[in-house]
């Protein structure tokens, strides 16, 4: 009876081994098979998946395959916390003396599932690789800790990640299109002040980042303008001169780049720079209108008035959205108008409160058209290019078939004036106060 | 086949024993536990020790607590193997074999080292092969029979210093140490005090004695335990693979094959002892430093930068991975 006890008991130990042995062994073939399915997949190479068999059989085989007991019994002892017992009881059995045998078994008692701690925790890397081939690391989730509005959600719509790109890209049969320059990864899941920084590639305020993603916007108009024209004419080696200022002033360094590739001499791919630009200028009118939405306070600010932010020089500024081109300004501030009107001679007979009209000197260069009553970045014809260009003194407008002024040209055209440095810093500075800070 | 009450009544045996011994014997638990293994395991002790340590006195009360025939040789360099084992004298009804002092249970042979070598012969011969020849006849020793022998390691000035073959027969060796205060303290009030020391009443019978050594000898032992015990014996040669450093070093002999029987007839006995079933390897460990001091030879270079053995026996069981 004891001896059949000890037999018994002996058995269950030694599958409680085997178990063991078997559970050792297929965390390592996990593991070695979950890696080439790893590698596999890095090299975009079909995993022939019938082979993952061959990795089950190692285990199997030692799960079932005969054990030499008397090898392990002490080890088995400590691990259980029944010292010598074990290789007490299997000697006894071999000598068949009951009377040791029952001395040993009433001391003896043990729980096997002791003997596959910490073992089972080899089953831990194979797990974590089984992880990242299900949930692959490059699927980013948004925290749940920002503002998922639906403006968030939608960027991630309209902005797919790399990978579904070089999927869709994959998939496609025709003739491959011109790569299109995408928003810096991660720009999704951030609030609109984080995705405008990213965006532009360092740590700006909102106002700031309004204020340069509405430069960049008039940038990228002009450029479409000028590809336009020289996709007509069908050469760019007039316009390569303004095209090249325009490109050295892009905010994104990518985006820079891929069109100074497209439009280099001997290439001169003008359409697939058409394309960048239109995809750019369509990111970047997103972006702004999210930077322009986060800039206002929710349900307090109405249109037509002037935003209390501070501008870069901690001066109030007004948002693009606000400026009104065809209208009087608004009271500015005391030192800034007298700066205004000792430069244009305009203080004369004004007194404080009065509203000033503003005109520039040089009718001919501003279009007759009047100008929209507010200009929003991503809206209508008219971006920053025209916001920021001198406004007319008779009310503004554009001639027919002629294009707005940009900033460039105004720049370019102070330049070529004949005016004094001073006057001419005075122009570009009262341009700057109606644009909110801009150049 | 021994039932298993049998065996609870020789570990009931024993423990009574050890608490008799324990009543006259202050300390020295290590050299009481060492004599009664190689009592259990029909072996013999050379306890090595200073005099005034109680040597004499164990043996005594060893003898007395078994209730076995006792007998004392006090070894000087004239005694003759006669004196040990008895000799034919001539009587009326011719010549007789008269039994010497060992032919007793337990024989103190006291300072065997001073002892003349063919003495030390005869002694050692009879407790090997547990009987003497005289003559033609050959008279067979009691059982159980043990001997104990006692030698002073200082006092080396007309001493005959065992032969290594002979030390070998010692089952074990004890080191009887000089006791700690306490201990001394309580020596001296027992000494001095009352009717002093008192020899105990005999606890045990022969039969139980015997059986106590039968139940030893069928005591299981895994078999991954006795390679245990081999590993360790073999690697004390200098020549083995695996033996460690200081081995091959300060060893001149290895310890012989009878060291790994009293490895595993101590471990034996020790498990015996605490009640036990079975063995651990914390037995056969136990058992290391009695069972193979005496031994393990060193050589001259461990002698000249004071090596002792029980300093390289340590390099050999952290060399030897347990079970």
């Amino acid at each position: 009876m004891v001896v059949e006890k000890a037999q018994a008991i002996l058995k269950r130990l030694a599958r409680a081994l085997r178990l063991r042995r078997g559970l050792l062994a297929l965390s390592l073939s996990a593991f070695l098979a979950l890696a080439i399915l790893h590698v596999f997949r890095g090299l975009g190479l079909p995993f022939p998946y019938p082979v993952l068999a061959l990795f089950l059989l190692p285990p199997l085989c030692l799960s079932l395959s005969p054990l030499r007991l008397e090898r392990g019994l002490f080890w088995s002892g400590r691990r259980l916390g029944v010292g010598g017992r074990l290789a007490g009881l299997a000697a006894a059995l071999r000598q068949r003396d009951p009377a040791f045998i029952s001395g040993i078994l009433e001391n003896l008692s043990f729980r096997p599932a002791r003997l596959f701690f910490p073992e089972a925790l080899s089953l831990l890397p194979p797990l974590i690789l089984g992880l990242l081939l299900l949930f692959p690391p490059g699927i980013s989730v948004p925290p749940s800790s920002v503002d998922q509005s639906g403006e968030a959600r939608e960027e991630v719509a309209l902005i797919p990640t790399a990978e579904p790109v070089a999927q869709e890209k994959a998939q496609r049969p025709g003739p491959s299109l011109p790569e299109i320059p995408r928003l810096p990864p991660g720009f999704a899941g951030q609030r609109p002040p984080l995705v405008l920084s990213a965006l532009l590639g360092e740590e700006v305020t909102l106002e700031e980042a309004v204020r340069r993603l509405a430069r960049e916007e008039g940038l990228l108009r002009r450029l479409v303008e000028l590809l336009d024209r020289a996709s007509s004419h069908g050469s760019l080696a007039e316009l390569e001169g303004e095209i090249g200022e325009i490109l050295s002033d892009l905010e994104r360094p990518d985006l820079r780049e891929a069109l100074a590739q497209a439009l280099a001499p001997g290439k001169e791919d003008v359409e697939k720079a058409q394309a960048l630009v239109e995809a750019a200028l369509e990111g970047v009118a997103q972006a702004a209108a999210s930077a322009q939405k986060a800039a206002e306070p929710a349900g307090e600010e109405t249109e037509g008035r002037v935003s209390e932010g501070e501008g870069p020089a901690g001066q109030p500024v007004a948002p693009l959205s606000e400026i009104a081109m065809d209208e009087a300004v608004g009271p500015l501030p005391r030192r800034e108008l007298a700066e205004v009107q000792e430069g244009l001679g305009l203080g004369a007979g004004w007194e404080e409160g009065e509203p000033v009209a503003l005109g520039v000197p040089y009718g001919e260069r501003v279009s007759a058209d009047p100008l929209p009553t507010a200009i929003r970045p991503g809206q209508g014809p008219l971006r920053t290019g025209v916001a920021l260009s001198l406004p007319g003194e008779d009310g503004g407008g554009e001639r027919p078939g002629e294009p707005p002024p940009s900033p460039q040209d105004v720049e370019i055209f102070l330049r070529e004036s004949p005016l004094p440095p001073a006057l001419r810093e005075l122009v570009r500075r009262y341009f700057e106060l109606l644009s909110g800070g801009g150049s | 086949m021994i039932g298993k009450d049998e065996i609870s009544r020789a570990q009931e045996a024993l423990a009574r024993l050890h608490q008799s011994l324990g009543r006259v014997i202050v300390g020295q638990e290590g050299v009481i536990e060492v004599v009664l293994w190689a009592l259990l395991g029909k072996g013999h002790v050379l306890l090595e020790g200073v005099p005034g340590l109680g040597k004499t006195l164990l043996v005594r009360a060893l003898s007395r607590s078994l209730g076995l025939s006792f007998s004392r040789i006090q070894c000087t360099p004239d005694l003759m193997p006669a004196d040990i084992l008895g000799t034919h004298v001539f009587s009326e009804d011719g010549f007789r074999f008269m039994p010497g002092p060992v032919f007793a249970h337990v024989v103190l042979a006291d300072e065997i080292n001073r002892a003349t070598p063919k003495t030390q012969s005869a002694l050692l011969e009879a407790m090997q092969e547990r009987q003497v020849t005289v003559g033609n006849a050959t008279h067979p020793l009691p059982d159980p029979f043990m001997v104990l022998a006692t030698q002073n390691p200082i006092e080396m000035e007309g001493t005959y210093p065992l032969p290594e073959a002979q030390v070998d027969r010692f089952l074990f060796k004890a080191e009887v140490s000089y006791p700690s205060a306490p201990e001394l303290v309580e020596i001296i009030r027992r000494n001095t005090e009352g009717a002093g020391i008192t020899l105990p009443e005999p606890v045990l019978t022969r039969e139980e004695v015997l059986l106590c050594q039968r139940v030893v000898l069928q005591f299981p032992a895994h078999t991954e335990l006795l390679d245990y015990a081999a590993r360790l014996v073999l690697v004390t040669h200098p020549r083995e693979r695996g033996a460690p450093e200081a081995v091959r070093k300060y060893v001149l002999y290895g310890a012989s094959p009878r060291a790994g029987l009293a490895l595993i007839l101590g471990a034996k006995a020790r498990a015996f002892l605490a009640g036990r079933f079975h063995l651990e390897v914390e037995d056969v460990q136990a058992a290391f430093r009695p069972a193979l001091i005496h031994r393990v030879i060193l050589n001259f270079r461990a002698e000249a930068e004071g090596v002792s053995p029980w300093e390289v026996l340590q390099e050999v069981l952290r060399a030897v991975p347990p079970p």
